[in-house]
Order: C-alpha cells, then sequence, then structure tokens
C-alpha cells in the first residue's frame, strides 16, 4: 500500500545521495536502491536532472586549467624581512603563561590598592615592648611574643599597637593586665576601651574588674567602652580621635567557662 | 634531529624562523593555495594576492601554530578568511567581480546536459561557474570549493572550517542544493 509520508521520507534520504549516485561514488547496493527509486519517483529524477547538470557544472570548473599565479617566492621573500624572525614561545603553553601572568599582575594591582585599608586594619605588631618600666617586670616574661601591652612611642606611633595575652596563666594575665592598664593609663593620649572578636560575652568577667585600671579618669579624659555581648575575646584600647595614635591591648582569655576571672 | 615526517621537520623550523624551510613550505603548498583563493574569488590578481598575504601571515604566525592540523588545511584556512574579508568589502562596495556580461538566456538546460562541453565555451564555462557560486553565501560557496574542487577529505574540511565531520556534510548537502536551485534559476532566466 502507497504510503505518502514514507515516499516523502525516502525522497529525502535519496536527495541526500543523488550527488554521489550522480559521481558514481555509492555502493553498489545503494546505487540499486537509488535507481529502484528513481524509476517510480518524478519528484527526484527532476532533482537528479539538476543534480547532474551542477555536478557537470563543477568537474568541469575542477578539470578546466586556472591561470598560473604571478607572484613568486623572489616576490614574497622581501616582504618578510620587514618581519623579524619570529621567536618561538612554547605555543601549548602560552594561553596558560599569559593568564599567570595577567593573573599576578592583576594581583599586585589589587594589592597595591587596598594596601593602605588593610594597614589600617591589620593591628600592627611591635617586638618590643614599651610598658611602664615600674610594671614591665612581670608582664613581658609570661606574655606570648610578639606582644605589645602598651606603647609609649606617642607622636610617631603606628595607628595600633596590639596586645596579646594569649595561653597566658590566670594569675599572670592579671598582673599582665594591670601592667598594661597602669602604661595606657599613663598615656599623655586619651584611650577608649573596646571589646572585639571575644569568645565569651566580656562583661561577665572583665568589666567590673577592668574599669578601675583601664580607666583612669585622668586630665586627658580616657573613655571605657565596652560593649555587650560582643563574640569577642580581645580587648582594644585605641584612642579617641582617630588622628591620634591609638594605644591598643587585646587580650585572648585562655579560659572563658571559669567564673573567677583575673579582672 | 630526528623528525617523524617531512611535515614535521617543517613544522618545527618554521617555527623556528627558518626561511629555508618556509620557501619549501611556499613552494609545496602555493599552487594549491592559489587555486583554492581563485576558485572563491574568480580572479587571478585578486587570488595572487590573496596567495601572497597568506603566506606572510603564516610565516608571522607559525610560532603560534599549534600543529592542531596539517599546514595544508592551516594554510586554507588563513587563506579562506583572506577570501572572505574581500568577498566582505566588495559587497559593501557593491562591486561585480567578474564580467558576467554573457548570453545565458540561450542555454537550456536540455542542451546543458546533451553536451556542456560543446555548448559553452570554455571562458563562457568559467563564467558561469563564478556566476552560479557568487550568487552562493560565501560559507556555502567554501564547501563546494573545498570538496569538489579542491577535493579535500571530510577530514580535512572539518579542520579548515573547525567542525565535525557529521557538520561538514550537511552543510555540503545544504551547499550543493543551494548550487542546484542556483543554477536552476540562472538557466530558466
Amino acid at each position: 500500500m502507497y504510503n505518502f509520508f514514507e515516499h516523502k521520507k525516502q525522497c529525502r534520504q535519496i536527495e541526500q545521495m543523488l550527488w554521489d549516485y550522480t559521481a558514481h561514488r555509492l555502493p553498489e547496493d545503494i546505487y540499486e536502491k537509488v535507481e529502484a527509486h528513481l524509476a517510480l519517483c518524478d519528484s527526484c529524477q527532476r532533482t537528479l536532472h539538476s543534480t547532474r547538470s551542477a555536478h557537470q557544472l563543477i568537474s568541469a570548473a575542477r578539470s578546466r586549467e586556472i591561470p598560473e599565479p604571478v607572484s613568486t617566492w623572489e616576490d614574497l621573500a622581501p616582504q618578510l624581512q620587514r618581519f623579524p624572525v619570529p621567536v618561538q614561545n612554547s605555543p601549548r603553553y602560552a594561553p596558560l603563561v599569559w593568564s599567570l601572568t595577567g593573573g599576578v599582575a592583576a594581583a599586585l594591582l589589587i594589592l597595591l590598592a587596598f594596601l593602605p585599608m588593610i594597614g589600617a586594619l591589620q593591628p600592627v605588631v611591635h617586638p618590643v615592648l614599651a610598658l611602664h618600666p615600674a610594671e614591665s617586670k612581670s608582664a613581658p616574661a609570661v606574655i606570648n611574643k610578639p606582644v605589645v601591652l602598651a606603647s609609649k612611642t606617642t607622636e610617631h606611633a603606628p595607628a595600633t599597637h596590639h596586645a596579646s595575652l594569649q595561653q597566658l596563666p590566670r594569675t599572670e594575665l592579671a598582673a599582665a593586665c594591670r601592667a598594661a592598664f597602669t602604661a595606657l593609663a599613663a598615656s599623655t593620649h586619651p584611650v577608649v576601651l573596646t571589646q572585639a572578636a571575644a569568645r565569651t560575652p566580656l562583661h561577665k568577667h572583665s568589666a567590673p574588674a577592668v574599669s578601675p585600671h583601664a580607666a583612669p579618669h585622668t586630665a586627658k579624659q580616657p573613655r571605657i567602652q565596652l560593649p555587650q555581648n560582643s563574640p569577642s575575646n580581645q580587648l582594644q584600647y585605641v584612642s579617641a580621635s582617630s588622628t591620634e595614635p591609638h594605644y591598643v591591648l587585646s587580650m585572648l582569655q585562655p579560659d572563658t567557662s571559669s567564673e573567677d576571672s583575673p579582672y | 634531529m630526528e623528525y617523524k615526517s617531512d611535515e614535521q621537520r617543517l613544522l618545527v623550523k618554521c617555527r623556528r624562523g627558518d626561511r629555508t624551510a618556509f620557501e619549501e613550505v611556499y613552494n609545496k603548498y602555493t599552487r594549491i593555495v592559489y587555486r583554492h583563493a581563485y576558485h572563491l574569488l574568480g580572479s587571478g590578481d585578486e587570488a595572487d594576492d590573496v596567495m601572497q598575504e597568506t603566506f606572510v601571515r603564516a610565516y608571522r604566525s607559525f610560532p603560534e601554530f599549534r600543529g592542531d592540523c596539517s599546514i595544508h588545511t592551516w594554510l586554507l584556512k588563513v587563506a579562506g578568511n583572506l577570501c572572505r574579508d574581500r568577498i566582505k568589502q566588495r559587497v559593501r562596495r557593491g562591486d561585480v567581480p567578474l564580467n558576467l556580461d554573457t548570453h545565458y538566456e540561450e542555454l537550456t538546460p536540455d542542451a546543458w546536459e546533451q553536451n556542456p562541453a560543446v555548448t559553452v565555451e570554455r571562458e563562457d564555462m568559467h563564467r558561469m561557474i563564478y556566476r552560479v557560486l557568487d550568487g552562493l553565501p560565501a560559507a556555502q560557496r567554501e564547501m563546494i570549493v573545498l570538496r569538489d574542487l579542491d577535493e579535500l577529505s571530510y577530514q580535512e574540511i572539518a579542520e579548515v572550517i573547525g567542525c565535525t565531520v557529521a557538520g561538514v556534510k550537511l552543510r555540503l548537502f545544504r551547499a550543493r542544493k543551494s548550487l542546484r536551485t542556483r543554477m536552476e534559476a540562472l538557466l530558466q532566466g
């Protein structure tokens, strides 16, 4: 039974083979199949007719002699002289090398751009202890280095001084803190006690104890600021004025679960 | 140094800027490149320009040539790009590349099929071919030229065009269909 859609499907397949059929490049069995279809299909015969014409035209073009090129190597060679001898890179890795170079350059640029900001954020840790002379006996010996409990380098001091009291025995921590606070109290700059990054709310342990030492309400009017419920384990002294040098004391509490605070 | 093939020897030397090796490449492929450009552009002068430009570019670009394909197909790729640029320029300027004032009105499909060699003079044939090819989109023209005139394999065409073998077959089928339609239209006036 004649199936129109099946026939059209066959026509599309045959159409794709007509060029090779014309060129006698089809396998024998397929060639016969195409011939059988062509015998029954007028539409494909018309297509074959035009395919044959196109094929003949192209064959004629292929066999046709084309003119010889006018230019020769002698014409080209002087043009090549203008160019330097090509330098062979490692072509396979060239893209990688370029991307790495670009990446490093970009990273350096970003670093340069943000360097001042990073400098302001990161406390400068000074290896030299510049504590008050009277109180420096106990503190420096037990504090992990690098440590600055407080600094007296006032006028040209870096923006932030950082003191770390990590892993300090509880009893010595108290002494170290007192030493630091005394040093800060003797400072010629007003100070503010702030809290940053504490694991335990500082007010539990430290607020009452720190205040008498850390906030000697001197004529320079230092202020104490102890934020409540701040997730911090550091105490920081910073100057009240942003234009003045900062003094920072940071304390990392070794054991915050204990009730008897060193403060 | 041992080379796997003559192709590899030329490749390595040309990458180093060896001009003698490049001259070898030139002598080996100059006719092929010229023929390709001639079929695409239909003009000897323009084909000559494209051929020279192709080799200048090849000389400069050899250090970056990764050898993913043969020198042959790489040169055809460069030449093809240059030809496409020229065809675009022609279209932009509205140039007619060839003198096509022939008398194809007299030519009927029957006469064509019975004896094309006698029916059309040699020069007329040339004009006819390029009149048909010139009416095709540049990409289709390139497919016909690469397969039916330059006689490249499907794999080689895939390297030149930058697609798969299956893609080449499909594009070629479409290009031949367009060629047939274009020819019918021309012959019917």
